[in-house]
């Protein structure tokens, strides 16, 4: 055995089926920037302390860092380009916009997926509960109140869009 | 970085895994929640020739009550063990120290036995098996084995299962209605690394301690109880200066254990404190406040 034999799998990227063949060592976080040309999903540590890769695993908050992109066959992978789009922001995206929940950016697409996976199982989180949860990921320029403030911000939004 | 080479098969059935690890032994690493593994693989610590994957195997992936004891498939993840009301109603200091396992996204996916065969000298699990007298069931091809939990933790990062060996199902002791309890940490940060974990179990029958069982993390060494802090509080009646008493012999009792987050002299501060405030809790939990 040389060890690079490739492994089939089969996953479901936001929504949209694809098959591919792959070593067993390649990471989540590099088949969906490389083999799916997602680049979204952020490499921070890779060693699952910071979060920047985190993605959804059939609804699970999860470090794309941490995983094997065979580890996902036959899953659901949503990352931060499910959310919306440059001219069509989704409420939590535009939350962050308004309420200047980014400076660099590096952590945001990790931040957006962990409180999409928050927001889905509670739409209603008080403070507390968003700051426990917050405490998944690292940012290294906001300073966490700006994010508190956006998810918050984001919660107001989102409710907003349903009575309409 | 990123991981080295290795083969992957991911066995259908626990009977499939168990034949590829008799297998693969020594050269194979069981993949389970992948939370530890991984992190190790992409920093390059170890390369083994080949993972087998069992995350998926759903017949370790359970949490039933039964014959007085919590039965836990080693494959449950950490979130699902957390948020169980068995867990809660029958070894409420799991429940409670699993609030101190890493952080959510993490606990989404990691296992208890991955977790405790990794046996990270930080980790929390290990702990709570060794003070609620938990026992281990090992499988392999050829045979199945309990083991009790002070024999199961060798030293840190290693434990008693032999290279074929897989563990399958933690056994808790349910433990009686009304004891105390209480599982407290020190991390620099909320959900980091431990510097100290302490935990503690106990009875109170007419203001005597029963059954008192004390235990400490260093995040160094091994996990052990603490004898002597136990002898101190175990058929006496109950005090504030009881329960100092105990503390001081725990922080006496341990293992000097010093690194760049917490010198020996810290720990051991850190080691009184945490046994006064954990016996405190579980004295007050139990149904006996004491004042101050």
């Amino acid at each position: 055995m040389t060890g690079m034999d490739e492994v089939e799998i089969n996953v479901t990227v936001n929504g949209r089926p694809f098959k591919r063949r792959v070593e067993p060592r390649l990471l989540l976080t590099d088949f969906v920037r490389h083999e799916i040309g997602l680049t979204g999903t952020h490499v921070g540590c890779e060693n699952g302390v910071c979060g920047a890769c985190t993605v959804l695993l059939d609804g699970l908050a999860t470090r794309a860092c941490c995983t094997l992109a065979v580890q996902a066959d036959g899953r659901r992978i949503e990352t931060v380009e499910s959310l919306g789009r440059v001219n069509n922001l989704s409420p939590l995206q535009r939350a962050f916009w308004e309420m200047h929940g980014l400076q660099c950016g590096y952590c945001t697409p990790g931040m957006l997926m962990l409180m999409t996976e928050l927001l889905r199982e509670n739409p209603h989180p008080d403070r507390d509960t968003i700051r426990a949860r917050l405490n998944d990921n690292i940012c290294r320029c906001t300073g966490y109140e700006d994010i508190v403030n956006s998810v918050e911000r984001a919660v107001e939004l989102m409710h907003a869009e349903q009575r309409r | 970085m990123k991981p080295p080479v290795f083969d992957y098969e991911r066995p259908p059935t626990l009977r499939a895994a168990l034949e590829a690890l008799s297998r693969h032994g020594g050269k194979a690493k069981l993949l389970a929640g992948g939370q530890s593994l991984i992190p190790q693989l992409n920093l390059r610590l170890i390369s083994p020739a080949r993972l087998i994957d069992v995350s998926r195997l759903a017949e370790l992936q359970y949490i039933i009550e039964e014959y007085g004891h919590v039965r836990v498939g080693a494959l449950t993840t950490h979130n699902t063990i957390l948020r169980s009301p068995i867990v809660a109603a029958n070894c409420p200091i799991m429940t409670e120290a699993y609030a101190h396992v890493a952080n959510h996204s993490i606990r989404n996916h990691g296992t208890i036995g991955g977790n405790l065969c990794h046996n990270d000298p930080a980790f929390e699990m290990p702990l709570v098996v060794m003070l609620t007298g938990g026992t281990m069931i090992a499988r392999s091809a050829r045979s199945t084995r309990t083991i009790a939990a002070e024999r199961f933790f060798k030293a840190p990062y290693a434990t008693d299962l032999a290279a074929d060996e897989m563990l399958t199902e933690i056994r808790i002791p349910r433990l009686a209605p009304g004891h105390g309890y209480a599982f407290l940490e020190i991390s620099q940060r909320y959900g980091d690394r431990s510097l100290i974990a302490a935990g503690c179990l106990l009875t109170l029958r007419y203001g005597t301690c029963r059954d008192v069982r004390v235990g400490i993390r260093n995040a160094v060494h091994n996990v052990f109880r603490l004898g002597s802090a136990e002898a101190k509080l175990e058929g006496k009646t109950l005090s504030a200066a009881l329960i100092d008493a105990a503390a001081e012999a725990a922080a006496a009792e341990l293992t000097p254990a010093g690194d760049l987050h917490a010198d020996e002299a810290y720990r051991r501060d850190l080691a009184a404190t945490l046994t006064r405030r954990v016996l405190r809790i579980a004295c007050a939990r139990a149904g006996q406040p004491l004042d101050g």
